[in-house]
């Protein structure tokens, strides 16, 4: 039968190898290195911020399509610099106007391989007055402008091209409230980036059929912005 | 998920009838053509025209204001102006902003007319793929 002498010096003896195992440890794995590569994979959401400004530069507004001299720019009530409308004013049916720095659109991106830009409008140009429109594809159009230096070269008859109206999912669309639109199908761009951010600046025409009806008129124009 | 933004721009206006908004209108203000680089593209009756006025003598002269790109010359667009019958042969617009800041004479007539016009698209082979647009401009002296 064994002690309890005799247990403490044997518990004190197994203590000391043990201890002397735990400190060789590391001694034996420091040989064994392996060298391997270990792949690691992540997944970045895509950002994509727009940004939208309205008459973004002095001189914005409506510019009677003339030929020769140009008239100076007016607007609407609603339109102000930096923001509000664009809003040509008091015009008459039948006749053509070009909308000098009507927006701007800066798009920052996270994709390396760019953008594809929508616009479209919500719905047709709508006569508040009498519940009548005219489709929007025969009264608003869009052209490239200038940031304003240089100034934007565009007269009322610069080559321009018309809005169409979504086929897409509209949801809040009134005179007080930006609509936003529900793609299942994108249409076709109206521009195209391969980089990542870039600033895109926008006169608009209008030219309102000479058989529309009068009263106050309104359409929104919606931008859509998806990463590539 | 596709990621995207989105905002938006009111457009508005407040319209009046024009004094003389009958004298000289479109039935149309846009037309689009869909075309293929080395085809032609004929459009029966693409617009009208209409004169609407008791005047006994007027002219009407008509152009594109610019080119569609400077590898696209306003000149391969031509058209067929007419009121019953397409004329024999269409002929390239003249574009006011190559040819000498002038216009082509179209027309002189008198009292209320309305001409349709064929419009014929010929695309170079060189222009690249995209959207090009031009305006095509009428004017009524009388």
């Amino acid at each position: 039968m064994m002690t309890l002498r005799q247990l403490s010096g044997r518990l004190g003896r197994m203590s000391a190898i043990a201890l002397v195992i735990v400190l060789l440890f590391p001694a034996i794995a420091s040989p064994s290195t392996v060298n391997g590569s270990a792949t690691v994979k992540w997944r970045t959401n895509a950002i994509v911020k727009l940004t939208l400004t309205p008459n973004y530069f002095s001189g914005f507004g409506a510019v009677k399509a003339v030929i020769g001299t140009q008239p100076a720019p007016t607007h609407g009530p609603n339109a102000f610099l930096d923001g509000g409308s664009v809003d040509f004013g008091d015009i008459y049916s039948g006749e053509s106007f070009l909308y000098k720095y009507a927006v701007h659109l800066s798009i920052t991106t996270n994709s390396s391989t760019g953008f594809n830009l929508y616009g479209e409008g919500a719905a047709d140009f709508y006569n508040q007055a009498d519940g009548s429109s005219q489709p929007i594809s025969q009264t608003v159009y869009y052209l490239p402008s200038t940031s304003g230096s240089p100034a934007d070269p565009n007269t009322g008859f610069s080559p321009a091209f018309p809005f169409e109206k979504t086929a897409g999912v509209v949801a809040g669309n009134s005179y007080g409230t930006p609509p936003t639109i529900t793609y299942s199908t994108y249409p076709a761009p109206i521009a195209s980036s391969s980089v990542s951010s870039e600033d895109l600046y926008y006169d608009y025409e209008l030219k309102v059929p000479a058989a529309a009806t009068s009263g106050n008129y309104f359409v929104w124009i919606v931008y859509t912005v998806v990463a590539k | 998920m596709v990621a995207q933004s989105q905002q938006a721009v009111r457009v508005e206006a407040s319209v009046a009838p024009n004094p003389l908004g009958t004298l000289l209108v479109s039935n149309l203000t846009s037309v689009t053509i869909n075309a293929t680089a080395g085809t032609t593209v004929v459009v029966p009756c693409a617009y009208t025209v209409t004169v609407n006025t008791a005047i006994t003598y007027w002219l009407l002269d008509d152009g594109l204001y610019s080119d569609f790109a400077a590898v696209f010359p306003g000149a391969d667009l031509a058209n067929n102006t007419y009121i019953s019958a397409p004329q024999p042969t269409a002929t390239p617009f003249f574009v006011y902003s190559d040819d000498g800041g002038r216009w082509a004479l179209r027309e002189k007539s008198g009292g209320k007319q309305t001409y349709c016009v064929d419009l014929t698209l010929t695309v170079p082979v060189s222009v690249p793929g995209g959207t090009y647009s031009t305006n095509a401009v009428y004017t009524l002296y009388y």
